[in-house]
């Protein structure tokens, strides 16, 4: 569990009242840090569907070339696969055979970016869980005349369904796409969801105090840790947004688990491997 | 909120004393299944040799296991989604009398009523207890159908112990917690659709068709 999700269970059990959900937020609390101090314990089986996000600053040179970052992604994940770190999730979507290694077509799934001002790679690792990805992913392309109130709408009947019976394992991260084409629109709802640290706001002031409206309103409808009740019922809400086609208004909706997992290596120019919980991701 | 640890097999009587928001603690005799399981033994009547009668709490399987030289071990173990399995929640029940079923998120209107006719709940965990709950099993006692079906949709019997806590979340008299929560949040909801302006919202319907009232 990274620091800033840690930070903000530790905030939201303070204000907690409902007494079940208190019981499950300190035994979460107790069971990450206390009983998992080399934090080599799986405390969600569900090792996800593998995902890598690398931002490579312009001078970086990598050995054997940069394309063998697609390389290197499947042996590693096959390798965590075969030495028991990673469940064995993936498999072929109509004959539903299991490939026993994780890998496959498109998987793992690696999405680089490149920034001239960093002279070092960091390989962002996110584990996308199976609970929170298939109950908490919606896209709605809606007509430039839907607006504001067309997106609330939206956003607030995703949250309604996709947080009922604890399906996307509440308090989520909520991740939301405006604009872009089809496919941007889903990614940057997801990279919203998975990548930006707890309280982080949008830089357009606009959107941050959507974000932060939104989650003092998610966080009042009582739907607490794994949707059992309670006023713990978010850890985030980020919106990212695109440039998009006069003619429509794509939409996109992705949650992320309140274990919110997610690792940096930081590889200096020195060639040193330093390790830390979120990237700046900054991509717009 | 009672906290309770029962001993395995559970008791019609005990079951029936539950309810909606106790914390349950088990101990005995556990089996795991996913979808093939409860399609096999409802709709071909197969089932692994199990004494069904004396050991009555299922366990929606997602864990991962681990052989350690000629043992099994539970590595991680959480409960995973039952309403997917709702189609065949009422006829598992009836057929191979099952007291609890150990899950996540919730299952529907005909699981719940075989629960109140036969008496019988469902628990879901609420914190994330997946090492935790790989701890309290003592053993892990017998595997069917590992070859064939994988190690996630095998039964696996496991010996627990101080196994939980689950919550309950739906109880054999007709009540589910989720819908508790689920009435205030549509409440809270209203309220801001109001406050929003979108009460009555329809999104814009780009249909052409003359036909569909558009």
């Amino acid at each position: 569990m990274p620091a800033d999700v840690k930070a903000k269970l530790s905030e939201l059990i303070t204000k907690e009242d409902n007494e079940v959900a208190r019981l499950n937020l300190e035994l979460t609390m107790k069971n990450c840090f206390d009983f998992n101090e080399k934090g080599d314990q799986l405390l969600c089986p569900d090792t996800g569907a593998p995902q890598y996000y690398v931002k490579i600053g312009d001078n970086v040179r990598i050995e054997g070339g940069i394309s063998t970052l697609y390389e290197e992604s499947k042996r590693s994940i096959k390798d965590a696969t075969m030495n028991g770190k990673l469940r064995p999730n993936m498999v072929d979507p109509i004959t539903r055979k299991n490939t026993g290694t994780n890998l496959g077509y498109y998987s793992p799934q690696v999405e680089v970016i490149f920034d001239p001002n960093i002279d070092y790679m960091d390989v962002v690792a996110v584990p996308i869980s199976g609970g929170s990805e298939t109950s908490g992913t919606f896209f709605r392309m809606m007509s430039p005349v839907d607006g504001k109130k067309g997106i609330m709408r939206f956003i607030l009947d995703c949250i309604k369904s996709s947080t009922y019976a604890g399906k996307t394992c509440p308090p989520n991260v909520i991740g939301i796409g405006i604009g872009g084409t089809a496919d941007t629109c889903m990614k940057i709802a997801k990279q919203a969801a998975v990548l930006r640290p707890i309280g982080n706001r949008h830089p357009d002031k606009h959107i941050a105090e959507m974000e932060q409206e939104l989650v003092d309103l998610v966080s009042s409808f009582g739907i607490g840790p794994m949707g059992m009740g309670g006023s713990s019922g978010v850890l985030d809400v980020h919106i990212e947004y695109a440039a998009t086609h006069v003619a429509g208004l794509p939409v996109a909706y992705n949650a992320q688990c309140w274990l919110s997992r997610r690792k940096v290596a930081r590889i200096g120019s020195d060639g040193e491997i330093t390790y830390r919980d979120f990237s700046e991701w900054e991509y717009r | 909120m009672i906290t309770k640890r029962l001993t395995i097999p559970l008791s019609e009587k005990e079951v029936r004393q539950l309810s909606i928001e106790d914390v349950v603690y088990l101990d005995g005799l556990i089996y795991t299944c996913r979808s093939l399981f409860q399609i096999r033994a409802v709709e071909q009547s197969i089932v692994p040799p199990i004494d069904f009668k004396n050991m009555n709490v299922m366990f929606h399987m997602g864990g991962v296991m681990k052989k350690v030289e000629n043992r099994w071990e539970a590595v991680s173990l959480i409960s995973t989604s039952s309403i997917r399995f709702e189609k065949l929640g009422a006829p598992i029940i009836k057929k191979l009398g099952v007291r609890a079923i150990i899950g996540k998120s919730t299952m529907g209107g005909k699981t719940m009523q075989a629960m109140k006719e036969a008496g019988c709940v469902h628990l879901s965990w609420g914190a994330l207890i997946g090492n935790i709950l790989a701890r309290n099993v003592e053993r892990v006692v017998d595997v069917y159908d590992l070859e064939e079906l994988g190690p996630l949709e095998a039964t696996w019997v496991l010996k627990v112990k101080n196994f939980g806590p689950f919550i309950v979340d739906i109880d054999a008299n007709g009540n589910n917690l989720f819908n508790h929560v689920n009435a205030q949040v549509s409440r809270e909801l209203e309220a801001a659709y109001e406050k929003y302006g979108i009460k009555d919202y329809t999104y814009t319907c780009t249909d052409t068709d003359i036909d569909s009232g558009c």
